[in-house]
């Protein structure tokens, strides 16, 4: 097995649900109980408001204990929970690989198209996510079935594509989440993020995928769909041969291929096994522009018109992360999220970041204070990009500004914190007197 | 009804109280909460801890507290929030966010 892969067996999963349960109901709860014992008895031994605060500490602390044992045991369900649906998708797949399966879509047309070299040409394969708005909202990976091969790499490639999706037929209106929906994770649009997606009980994590030739028509759907001009746009950024070898690499287990849903745009991005390194092979947006996973309505609350998007033009992005770079600057281009270069020369962008500082510090951080002025977590991005553009109202000298921004209707001011080379630390509505 | 408050780190505040009942955002003045000049001033102090770590050039590569300190650091929010729980009474509700278990916490 090639470094840099996990591979887990749902027997292995289960070994550890029954390990966690045990550890919280039989040593944890004794251990506690042991406890509570002796500090029963060490009460006996003292008075006076040191035995009380000691008391009151100690009670404290054992309930923060108990309460880690909740976690343990919700753990433990969402490992038996994975052991079973990695049970299920095996099922699935055994039959799936016994049959050819039909073409679920009619994409004659595309696959000409495809076959023909697709009108993108070859991105290259360590291109930046541009203008994407927010963090990865679906995705699905796996490997090729050989049985599934046309000769064709880049109709392969398209295929493969598709099927990840399902095989359902085509939707009208509302498709139906397939077998690979439990596998996805990530936001749903509009959605809160979940800060702990292993944990069964929040189910806000997970994020149906489904194959569709049409984006959806219900605004409450807010499921993202690879329809066939994406999948289409996003084959034929690639050449015959890097399909082929790409297919080669993926069935070899050198590489994992996996498409992306994030906000509004399709990301391929290769995944080397080796060395964990990931690039991305291809961006491709909605037809119409829109984010298919809001139906454009989330983008646009109540505002009329066309909401915040933070899209940019993906030459325009790669040249300022170059003219950083040239600064000398450090910048992670896979990671931004969008880059701009302000009207006094600055060029300020903002990365998925970490718990301390960037997209992921704000949304964890700051994420509710957005959501009391409407914005939804996914919008979050958009915002700080208009906001990043407008005259500031204030400028401090520590490299913090206030912005006037609006969003469906209402307008609140944002601070946005910004590091001396260009990256947005940190940011949040604020009250101004 | 009772104000909520969240006391968070953060680069950008000073006392890092926030308004967290849903209504308003930002900053809470601890004047207007009629905290002591004491408590005000222990909160200032945790909260320069956190900023102090900040890399303004490099932002990305903040390090991480050292694990002691990230300890210590952790008691001191939690006894802090606990302080304002206390004064505060049944005026606000009080939050805290561990930077540890990244979870908000009831006080």
């Amino acid at each position: 097995m090639p470094a840099g892969r996990l591979r887990v067996l749902p027997e292995s999963l289960e070994a550890q649900s029954t390990r966690l349960r045990r550890l919280r109901g039989d040593e944890l709860q004794s251990a506690i109980a042991d406890l509570r014992t002796l500090s029963q008895r060490l009460d006996a031994a003292w008075s006076g408001e040191a035995r009380a605060a000691f008391g009151d500490g100690f009670s404290s602390w054992l309930t923060r204990v108990e309460r880690r044992g909740h976690d343990l045991e919700r753990l433990a369900g969402f490992l038996s929970a994975t052991a079973a649906e990695c049970r299920a998708l095996e099922a699935d797949l055994v039959d799936g690989a016994s049959v050819v399966p039909e073409r679920p879509h009619n994409n004659d047309a595309t696959r000409a198209q495809t076959s023909a070299g697709g009108a993108g040409g070859l991105v290259g394969t360590a291109g930046p996510l541009f203008g994407l708005g927010g963090g990865i909202n679906a995705r699905a990976g796996g490997t090729f079935s050989p049985i599934a091969l046309t000769g064709n790499p880049l109709e392969d490639l398209w295929n493969w594509l598709m099927s990840l999706f399902g095989a359902a037929p085509q939707p009208q209106s509302t498709p139906t989440p397939t077998a690979m929906s439990p596998l996805t994770v990530g936001v749903t649009p509009g959605s809160t993020p979940d800060p702990y997606p292993w944990a069964p009980t929040d189910s806000g994590g997970a994020s149906p995928v489904v194959c569709t030739a049409d984006p959806s028509t219900t605004p409450a759907n807010l499921q993202p769909y690879l329809i066939n001009a994406a999948c289409t746009d996003l084959v034929g950024q690639l050449e015959p041969d890097q399909a082929a070898l790409l297919i080669q690499q993926v069935n070899s287990g050198q590489t994992i291929l996996t498409p992306l849903y994030v906000n509004g745009f399709w990301v391929l991005q290769a995944t080397d096994t080796l060395t964990g390194k990931t690039s991305i092979l291809a961006t491709a947006q909605d037809e119409d522009g829109s984010a298919v996973g809001n139906d454009g309505g989330a983008a646009s609350p109540g505002g009329g018109g066309s909401g915040p998007t933070g899209a940019q033009d993906p030459a325009e992005a790669a040249r300022l992360i170059q003219k950083v770079q040239d600064n000398g600057a450090k910048i992670s281009p896979e990671r931004v999220t969008w880059i701009r270069e302000l009207d006094d020369g600055r060029i300020v962008w903002l990365e998925q970041g970490n718990d301390r500082s960037g997209l992921e510090h704000i949304v964890a951080s700051h994420g509710d204070q957005f959501q009391t002025k409407g914005v939804p977590p996914a919008d979050i991005p958009a915002i700080l990009a208009d906001a990043i553009e407008s005259e500031p109202v204030l400028v401090f000298d520590s490299g913090e500004a206030i912005y006037s921004v609006s969003y469906g209707g209402n307008r609140f001011h944002v601070l946005i914190a910004v590091g001396d080379n260009g990256y947005i630390v940190t940011a949040h509505p604020i009250s101004l007197p | 009804m009772a104000k909520q408050i969240k006391l968070m780190a953060e680069y950008t505040a000073d006392v890092p109280l926030w308004w967290a009942d849903g209504e308003q955002v930002g900053f809470v003045n601890p004047v207007t909460l009629g905290l002591s000049d004491q408590l005000v001033g222990q909160l200032r102090a945790w909260n320069l801890r956190y900023r102090a770590l900040l890399n303004r050039q490099d932002p990305a590569s903040t390090p991480d507290m050292a694990v002691d300190d990230q300890r210590q650091f952790e008691a001191e929010g939690r006894r802090l929030a606990q302080d304002l729980a206390t004064f505060l009474g049944s005026t606000c509700k009080i939050q805290y966010f561990s930077q540890v278990e990244r979870r908000l916490l009831e006080f």
